[in-house]
């Protein structure tokens, strides 16, 4: 079972390798986002003042960082947990419900147990 | 088991539990009459809280506290009371060593089947349609045989480790000691700090632990609210003085989600058009006050962002070829990022005010209730004085004369991603926050009054909710045109 509010490996990372990294970058979210939309104002600016080739690759830059911030923050939001305490409080509860489960399963197994089946044979 | 009940429980003190019974109580005594019972006999809190009362008649003392063969031996002492209008309780002195003895060498079967006959004696004395069972804070007997006999069964928890850890060992114990069928439990999630949102709660419960609740969704996640844990030990049914607070709201949703009262008024509006969108508005609009609504989280956030800001402002000016440009937009984000936190700021300084002039009517201290509701009507409608006049001389001034306004004319200059496409960006973010704003203040509030049937003060309410909009249309409409 996954981590709650952590995406699926296989969606964007299907090696599974980034998975204790989302599980941090999702509480930044918003200065990663603030850090986006500043460098898109240096870039923006910069590519005003130079009107060269390199001035407009440096606007489309701009823009590309300010979409890929929001795209970011929207994937965050959406699958990410946004504090370290939601992150700390998921970890610390999986062990224990795990076994929580395993005993709650066995006490129900106990008062209701599977009925043999006639006839077969072990 | 007992039909109309609800056994509050959980795997630790001080999650709530009293609180949320007592919410819960008062919301079910808007419908008909309710009997409310301190399980918790170790503790006594409810006990301590509902001492005063009209008393309606003695009891006898449980069987379960007796030996075999006992007599009564002081009869007086156990009684029902009134102690508000609808809600009876059950009155009781303290329960003596021998008497927690006999309770703890009962087996769990012979516990539940004693105080099911106890409390139906209960119910057909006091004439209440519903019971609340308040019990012990952790697992015990009484917990698990109370969970037993209930309809529904609400385990109150926190998104804590302690108590978390808590509310699975009673899972595990009830597991193991109760012999029946698995009661109907639901899980909340009190006292719930703004560390956690209510979207990663309603995902963590949903794949992590709701086979444990047999399926059932999380029934609610209710915030951390400080003013009221100072006011319950002043006010036991605190929901009545604070009627917005977010445990009020949330009270009304877990009623309405365990469906012990579908055969009351409420139904018969959920039969009618306008009571399924109430219900909708209901179930949708209690929720979290968003983080980025909340005064802490912004002031942390929107400082250091501003001086950032201020910072490359102020390294970039002296550039003459690209520094002016690049300043342009650094106004145009500060603008944004401290509108927001002025904005966040008098929505709460404003939720503080009505507040107060709430709770002050419900206690009919009217010599100091109508000098807040001035005061907040009047900082209300300057608010909407401020924003009619700041649309308007945007619309007047600062637009481009030549462009085509409304929506898709906002759309397409916040795509181009200048400055003035940005600052209509701004405008109508400020304006979407806004109505979401009214949305949480107005609607809710009408539809608990509605709820309460209170209907002075909804008009009043009413009133001065259409006062704000209409003062900022005008202020708006006159800045267009010049006269202010």
């Amino acid at each position: 079972m996954n981590e709650p509010g952590i995406a699926s490996p296989s969606s964007i990372d299907p090696s599974g390798v980034l998975k204790p990294v989302l599980a941090h970058v999702g509480t930044v979210r918003s200065e990663i986002l603030v850090f986006c939309i500043i460098g898109f104002i240096l870039l923006e600016g910069f590519g005003l003042a130079s009107k060269d080739m390199v001035g407009e690759i440096m606007r489309l830059s701009g823009v590309l960082i300010v979409f890929l911030g929001f795209a970011f923050y929207l994937y965050a939001y959406f699958h990410l947990p946004s504090t370290a305490q939601e992150r700390i409080f998921t970890e610390q509860a999986a062990g224990e419900i795990e076994r929580t489960r395993n005993i709650v399963q066995a006490a129900h197994r106990a008062r209701h147990p599977v009925p043999a089946v006639q006839g077969a044979t072990v | 088991m007992i039909e109309r009940s609800i056994a509050v429980v959980s795997g630790k003190g001080g999650a709530g539990k009293t609180m949320l019974a007592m919410a819960i109580t008062h919301e079910l005594a808007i419908r008909s009459r309710t009997l409310i019972v301190d399980l918790d006999v170790f503790n006594r809190g409810l006990s301590g809280l509902l001492q005063k009362g009209r008393k309606l008649c003695d009891v006898a003392v449980p069987d379960f506290l007796l030996e075999t063969g006992d007599t009564d031996e002081a009869p007086g002492e156990w009684s029902l009371i009134e102690a508000a209008p609808n809600v009876v309780t059950l009155h009781f002195p303290d329960i003596t060593r021998l008497q927690r003895q006999r309770l703890e060498e009962l087996s769990i079967g012979e516990l539940m089947e004693r105080l099911d006959r106890y409390v139906a004696q209960l119910l057909e004395r006091s004439g209440c349609r519903y019971l609340v069972l308040d019990c012990h804070g952790g697992p015990d007997m009484l917990s698990f045989a109370a969970a037993g006999l209930c309809q529904r069964t609400i385990l109150v928890s926190e998104p804590d480790r302690i108590t978390f850890y808590g509310t699975l060992h009673f899972l595990r114990r009830m597991a193991e000691d109760c012999p029946t069928a698995r009661p109907d439990v639901y899980l909340v999630f009190n006292k719930v700090m703004p560390a956690f949102s209510e979207r990663y709660l309603n995902t963590f419960y949903d794949e992590q632990v709701k086979d444990l609740f047999q399926g059932h969704p999380l029934l609610a996640v209710i915030p951390f609210e400080a003013y009221l844990s100072k006011e319950f030990e002043r006010f036991p049914f605190v929901t009545q003085v604070y009627p917005f607070s977010q445990l009020a709201g949330k009270a009304r949703i877990i009623v309405r989600d365990l469906k012990i009262a579908d055969d009351e008024p409420a139904a018969k509006a959920q039969a009618t058009a306008a009571g399924r969108i109430m219900n909708t508005l209901l179930g949708r609009g209690v929720r979290l006050v968003p983080r980025f609504m909340n005064l802490d989280a912004t002031t942390s956030f929107t400082a250091p962002v501003l001086v950032a800001v201020a910072i490359l402002a102020g390294t970039t000016s002296d550039n003459v070829v690209w520094g002016p440009r690049i300043n342009q937009y650094c106004e145009v984000f500060a603008w944004l990022v401290s509108g927001w936190f002025v904005e966040v700021m008098l929505v709460n300084w404003l939720s503080v005010l009505d507040r107060i002039a709430t709770r002050q009517v419900r206690l009919r201290k009217f010599s100091s209730a109508i000098p807040a509701a001035l005061l907040t009507e009047a900082i209300g409608l300057l608010l909407a004085f401020m924003v009619g006049i700041s649309a308007g001389y945007f619309i007047h001034e600062v637009l481009p004369r030549d462009h085509v306004y409304g929506l898709s004319g906002a759309i397409h200059l916040a795509a181009s991603l200048q400055p003035d496409g940005l600052t209509v960006f701004a405008f109508c973010l400020y304006c979407a926050t806004g109505l979401w704003v009214t949305y949480n203040l107005v609607v809710q509030s009408g539809i608990t009054l509605w709820h309460e049937r209170r209907r002075s003060e909804g008009v009043l309410r009413g009133l001065g909710s259409i006062l704000g909009p209409a003062t900022a249309i005008v202020t708006l409409v006159l800045t267009c045109r010049g006269s202010i």
